[in-house]
């Protein structure tokens, strides 16, 4: 079991556990969204293959109106 | 004749660009974003949970613009350091598909006033990667001047902090841009307030003006829109029409001496 955080929201998960699964666990559309773990970008790409570590925060990013 | 100009190898009909935030409803965004007729409108990102979604307005409206041909011109706000601002930019490029970015990189709380050296920091990665970077940048030329040499074909300096309307603080500064970096393409970015202060940047030489919040605050967002292109279109061709020269005296317009009528 690890813990991270998702959008400042903790969450426990199993271990082994892919970026790309944790978007498909709550529900979020893998193209709807931007993400970042620890603030770092992670593309769309490489998130079948990025394995969460204890701790991890993840932030999501969507489009929204700027000026 | 058609008036337009290039950016990044691009040509835009219009020399008016807008900012999508802050209007009253998304009808009146649609209707006001129409009306100024812009070929360029500037979009932003946000963490998703920090509040509720829009019931799918801004993807509908997006697709709408594309399909019109618009540029959508992502944005780095809120971001404080280099690094913040290089990651936003890569998220932008994935999620709206474009490579334009506006590089927004906020030094001071108070003015929203952009940090030159995280600014330039940021900029030179981003060029590096192949990105079409727009800086925020305040009116300093020797920050233009780096800018512009570090690959940004497109500068973006402001009139006056974002959202305060207070027009051209530093028209000199402004005119000093415009003489010194003849090759960039100038959008005066941030600060207008009325149609007037455009036509102002407009006159001296400025290639386009970027705004927000004049025409989102308006009493008649879609009205001023309109009003912004108009204005942005007749002060463009008043400055290529050469504006007259100011004299420090006055000088009779109606000749006195002779047969006026008579010429030739």
């Amino acid at each position: 079991m690890i813990r991270i955080e998702l959008d400042d929201v903790p969450l426990a998960l199993a271990e082994g556990l892919t970026l790309d699964a944790l978007l498909d666990m709550q529900g979020v559309a893998r193209d709807a969204v931007a993400t970042a773990v620890d603030g770092v970008f992670v593309p769309r790409s490489a998130r079948a293959g990025f394995l969460l570590a204890d701790g991890a925060r993840v932030t999501l990013f969507q489009p929204i109106v700027g000026g | 004749m058609e008036d337009s100009f290039e950016a990044y190898g691009e040509r835009l009909a219009s020399r008016l660009m807008v900012g999508t935030a802050a209007y009253p409803s998304p009808a009146v965004l649609a209707d006001a974003v129409d009306a100024s007729e812009a070929a360029v409108v500037t979009v932003g990102l946000r963490r998703t949970l920090a509040s509720g979604g829009d019931n799918g307005f801004l993807a509908g409206l997006l697709a709408r613009l594309t399909a019109r041909g618009v540029r959508l011109l992502p944005n780095t706000a809120g971001c404080r350091t280099a690094a913040e601002a290089v990651s936003l930019a890569r998220m932008t490029r994935e999620l709206y598909g474009t490579h334009w970015v506006k590089l927004e990189v906020v030094g001071d709380e108070y003015t929203l006033q952009p940090d030159p050296w995280q600014l330039l920091e940021a900029a030179e990665t981003l060029v590096g990667e192949g990105f079409a970077v727009f800086p925020y940048a305040t009116d300093d030329l020797l920050l233009c001047q780096r800018l512009f040499d570090a690959g940004c074909q497109v500068l973006m300096p402001w009139g006056a902090p974002i959202g305060s309307g207070q027009g051209l603080l530093n028209p000199w500064a402004l005119a000093t841009l415009r003489a010194r970096l003849p090759q960039a393409v100038l959008v005066l970015d941030a600060g207008l307030g009325s149609p007037a202060h455009a036509a102002q940047a407009m006159e001296l030489g400025f290639d386009a003006v970027l705004l927000n919040s004049a025409i989102a605050h308006a009493g008649d967002p879609v009205g001023m829109a309109r009003a912004f292109a108009r204005v942005v279109a007749g002060a463009r061709a008043g400055y290529l029409a050469g504006v007259m020269a100011p004299q420090p005296m006055a000088v009779a317009s109606t000749p006195v001496c002779g047969q006026p009528l008579l010429v030739g």
